[in-house]
């Protein structure tokens, strides 16, 4: 964008970068390696461990059944990630082309939800659940999920749905397709891109939050990765290496996902943010 | 195949625009209809309206005599080829083509034979796994139209197939639409905003203005009669020179311009209801109907005349454009307006900007409209 | 007509049709041609009725509670006593403490993330050689769960950790620090740790920003003459007025929930340095049962974000 020209300039430029980047994931390096310690070496003044311990990551996962709350973790964030997804096709076709009386003021209502902080509402949503029997249920947390990540991606998907030309979706009714069959066929093959950021948006937000499971789960069964590794730090005992193997451990799929998806990941979440 | 009737529709939105008024048009089975008009006049509205695309506010459709106002799209068995042809991107050439027949419960082998069929109809067989994006512009405009008969529905709605293609291609496609008519039968409403289009395809060709008919005939009844001054200066390129007149009886009729004035024979007159001295008309005169001359010529004494501002050849004519006229705005809002009349002359004449002519015409050739409302007062 | 059998063959027979009165009664209620308006109220149905019930019920609830006395029990324990629970929180000194902390987190970490967003993007615009590992790595914490994060940080601060060790070695103190005990950080490092989470975030917001600057601009620019930094401040800021809008009161809703950083890292402590309106909430909902109190911190908490969120609409309505 901008063309640097003198090889100074671009030498310094190239050094803070790598600069900042080093100074950035130290911290990171630093966890990775004291996950990597023996429990004596832990407080020792050194980087790295003298003693190489990968068994920190297996003891990690059995000691803390970190099995477990992944297992929650995945079944929560890929419910309701689902649900969301698809509900919000749903909606967003409808708002899109099928207008009804009152349909505007019914998607205005809806995106009022984007204001809401779900953390000042964890209070009410307790009571609620434990009426509604949703309480201390995975599926009762992914279906708080849906609901503070469906205004979001219906927003984006009638954005994107506007910009597709609607001559199609006519075309198809006129050629006999059933709406549903329209929505499938027609609508979602070509909104892909949103559904991507839509889908990227929602499995960040649901893996990596905390305040909602923590206060809708009891049970240490039901817990997700986020919830059961921090209860581990109030305990009379904290093995530091442990903690630190079960925070990677947690950043893991988050992390492999950027890995695979980088650009598309972080257009999906500006695209998602800016429109939000 | 079907017969389409329309009844008085109408097309008035929630804020009051009136889109389409008071629309009364049978399409017989089989039959080639365009409708025709300029940008805005309704004639796309009332397509989708058939198509049951737009609700209908007032008046009733009927397809095969059965009221469809309230009618599902998909149930009204009818196919559309749009502008932009509306072809599904993620879809090969077969899969699109295939679509509408899917829709149904027709086995699969069924489906591909057909299509297949369809496919060597158009000249796509060798296109049928390509994407959309993989064609030209014509390949795509067929497959848009493989897609509508594939299904073989009882008629065609066609909304401005041609205006994205270029101006070779236009001409060919116009001529593919109008031998697959030819061959298929199948009735057909043709909505284009070009006079030239609606012209050469149509059997019957119905001009719109303001979401109003103006007039509905075969392209040569438009041409040779307009009902109207709106359908006389749409129609035919250059548009006819509408000029204002007053009618004057001194030894003879003779029609009054601002220079000058031509004779009017008796006949003319009397074929005009109540025709009297001093009344005002608009007098039309084709392009090619007009006569230029040496305004020193005997003949031409007390002739209007002008000034020669403009010659465009285009060979083997010429356009002259002659100044020193008033002018009356048709309603077509394309149309010239001004002081200007064009002649259509043969390109050899000598004829150079800055000649003063004369100008007369036949009788024969005169069209005359009220000045009040616009319509035709002689045949 | 050609291929005639065939054609009939495959005709749906939809000569003699009627149409059927599903299709009357649901162009009664159409609307500018659309035939399936029944359909679509349906297709919304689904989103409107988890959203009645898990976002505007509560939301009523919490106003509602937050009007009365309740431990959160039973229905029938519940008394309203009007605004008292606001009075009182008028009159508490921890909630002015949290709600300053609040702000205090809110405006600091917003400034900063918006300088620090911004520079790194236009260091990666350069495209010189590393900016494609900064790009990477920065963003990388954005995505991390932020109690992992808090736990990492709380390691890497403690007396035995990673920035003792650096300033052990570096000589500029003999005993370790705790920083996490000691009153007068805590708030800062957790703006710290907020930082370094979410630069890469901002970076990328406005990297894309810059992404849609048209080009023909800076090279104009270029043209005459202009130096990269007075096309910077000439060109390139005043062009992304409304990004730089919608970015910072995205970081201030953000900074205004507040929780899961503090909570792992401090819960409040250490004698409420680092309290903020969330952990106060939770712990009068949760520890003490004081269910109106934590709503009425709840409904400030709303409120703040409902009237930056109107803001930022407003600023996002421009953009387009």
């Amino acid at each position: 964008m901008f063309d640097i020209r003198s090889p100074w300039a671009k030498s310094s430029l190239s050094l803070l970068a790598v600069g900042i980047a080093v100074v950035v994931l130290l911290p990171i390096a630093w966890i990775g390696a004291l996950s990597l310690k023996t429990g004596r070496e832990v407080y020792k003044q050194s980087f790295l461990p003298d003693q190489w311990t990968p068994g920190n990551y297996v003891e990690a996962w059995r000691e803390f059944g970190l099995g477990g709350y992944f297992v929650n973790s995945v079944f929560v964030t890929a419910l309701s990630v689902a649900l969301t997804v698809l509900v919000g096709l749903l909606a967003a076709h409808a708002f899109t082309w099928l207008k009804f009386p009152g349909s505007e003021w019914v998607f205005t209502a809806l995106l009022l939800g984007i204001m809401i902080p779900p953390a000042a509402l964890v209070l009410p949503l307790l009571i609620e659940a434990r009426q509604l029997g949703l309480y201390d249920e995975l599926y009762g947390l992914s279906l708080v999920y849906v609901a503070f990540g469906l205004p979001i991606s219906i927003l984006v998907f009638r954005g994107f749905f506007q910009g597709l030309p609607g001559d199609l979706v006519e075309s198809a009714r006129l050629d006999g397709a059933r709406e549903w069959k329209i929505l499938w066929r027609v609508v979602v093959p070509m909104a892909r891109p949103a559904i991507v950021t839509v889908t990227i948006l929602l499995m960040l937000a649901n893996w990596n939050d905390f305040i909602l499971a923590l206060v809708l789960l009891r049970d240490s069964d039901t817990y997700t990765l986020p919830v059961g590794i921090s209860q581990f730090i109030g305990q009379y005992r904290t093995p530091h290496e442990l903690i630190a193997a079960a925070s990677l451990i947690g950043s893991v799929p988050v992390f492999l996902l950027y890995l695979i998806l980088e650009r598309r990941f972080q257009q999906g979440v500006a695209q998602g943010a800016l429109k939000g | 195949m079907a017969e389409i009737d329309f009844r008085g529709v109408g097309k008035t939105y929630g804020d009051g625009t009136v889109a389409v008024r008071g629309v009364d048009l049978q399409v017989a089975e089989g039959e080639f209809v365009v409708l025709v008009g300029p940008s805005g006049c309704g004639k796309s509205t009332l397509l989708r309206m058939l198509a049951g695309l737009e609700a209908i506010t007032e008046g009733e459709i009927l397809i095969d005599g059965v009221v469809v106002n309230k009618t599902h799209p998909r149930d009204r068995d009818v196919a559309m080829v749009f502008q932009n042809y509306a072809l599904y991107p993620h879809m090969t050439v077969f899969a699109n083509m295939a679509f509408p027949l899917r829709q149904g419960k027709m086995p699969k082998a069924d489906v591909a034979e057909r299509v297949r069929e369809v496919a060597g109809i158009l000249q796509l067989t060798e296109h049928l796994k390509r994407r959309p994006a993989n064609l030209s512009g014509g390949q795509r405009q067929r497959v848009a139209i493989g897609r509508a008969i594939v299904r073989n529905p009882k008629a065609f709605l066609l909304d401005e197939p041609l205006s994205n293609l270029d101006a070779k291609l236009r001409v060919r496609m116009r001529g593919e639409i109008a031998q697959l008519h030819a061959d298929l039968g199948v009735t057909t409403i043709f909505v284009t905003h070009d006079q030239v289009e609606a012209m050469t395809l149509g059997q019957r060709v119905a001009v719109l203005s303001d979401g109003e008919l103006r007039q509905v005939g075969s392209p040569h009844d438009l041409y040779n009669h307009p009902g109207d001054m709106f359908v006389a200066g749409f129609i035919g390129s250059p548009s006819m020179n509408l000029m204002r007149a007053e009618l004057r009886n001194e030894e003879g009729w003779r029609l009054h311009l601002a220079s000058g004035s031509v004779p009017v024979s008796g006949d003319v007159v009397r074929g005009v209801s109540g025709a009297v001295h001093g009344q005002e008309f608009v007098a039309g005169v084709r392009p090619e109907s007009l006569v230029l001359g040496d305004p020193r010529l005997p003949e031409a004494e007390g002739l209007p005349r002008g000034v020669v501002r403009l010659i465009e050849v285009i060979e083997p004519e010429m356009y002259v454009y002659v100044d020193g006229f008033t002018l009356v705005d048709s309603g077509d809002p394309d149309a010239p307006s001004g002081e200007m009349l064009v002649a259509r002359q043969p390109s050899g004449r000598s004829v150079s900007p800055g000649d003063v002519v004369a100008v007369g015409w036949d009788d024969k050739n005169l069209h005359l409209f009220s000045a009040e409302d616009g319509t035709a007062v002689t045949g | 007509m050609r291929a005639d059998t065939s054609l009939t063959a495959v005709a749906p027979a939809a000569s003699d049709r009627k149409p059927r009165r599903r299709d009357l009664l649901r162009a009664e209620r159409r609307r500018g041609g659309n035939f399936a308006s029944g359909l679509g109220v349906a297709m919304v149905f689904p989103s409107l009725a988890v959203f009645l019930g898990l976002i505007a019920v509560p939301v009523v609830v919490v106003a509602l509670v937050s009007l009365s006395e309740w431990a959160g029990f039973e229905l029938g324990d519940l008394s309203w006593i009007g605004l008292e629970n606001y009075r009182s929180l008028v009159d508490d000194g921890v909630f002015w403490g949290a709600l300053v902390n609040t702000l205090l987190f809110t405006g600091l970490t917003t400034l900063f993330l918006n300088i620090l967003g911004f520079g790194f993007a236009l260091l990666i615009s350069t495209r010189v050689r590393g900016t494609g590992l900064l790009r990477a790595v920065v963003f990388l914490p954005a995505l991390l769960p932020p109690v992992l994060v808090g736990l990492m940080w709380r390691r890497v601060l403690d007396g035995f950790g990673f920035v003792n060790q650096i300033l052990q070695n570096l000589g500029i103190t003999d005993e370790p620090i705790f920083f996490l005990g000691e009153r007068g950080y805590v708030l800062w490092l957790i703006i710290g740790v907020t930082i370094w989470q979410f630069a890469g975030f901002d970076m990328i917001l406005y990297y894309a920003g810059l992404q849609s600057i048209d080009r023909s601009m800076l090279e104009a620019a270029a043209l005459d003459g202009a130096r990269t930094f007075r096309t910077i401040t000439r060109v390139v800021i005043p062009s992304l007025y409304h990004i730089v809008g919608v970015v910072a009161l995205l970081n201030i809703i953000g900074g205004l929930k507040i929780f899961d950083v503090v909570f792992v890292m401090t819960r409040g402590g250490p004698n409420r340095s680092s309290e903020v309106l969330a952990t106060y909430m939770l712990e009068k909902g949760f520890r003490h049962s004081i269910m109106g109190q934590a709503s009425a911190i709840a409904v400030v908490i709303v409120v703040l974000a409902v009237v930056f969120s109107l803001i930022r609409l407003r600023i996002s309505r421009r953009l387009v």
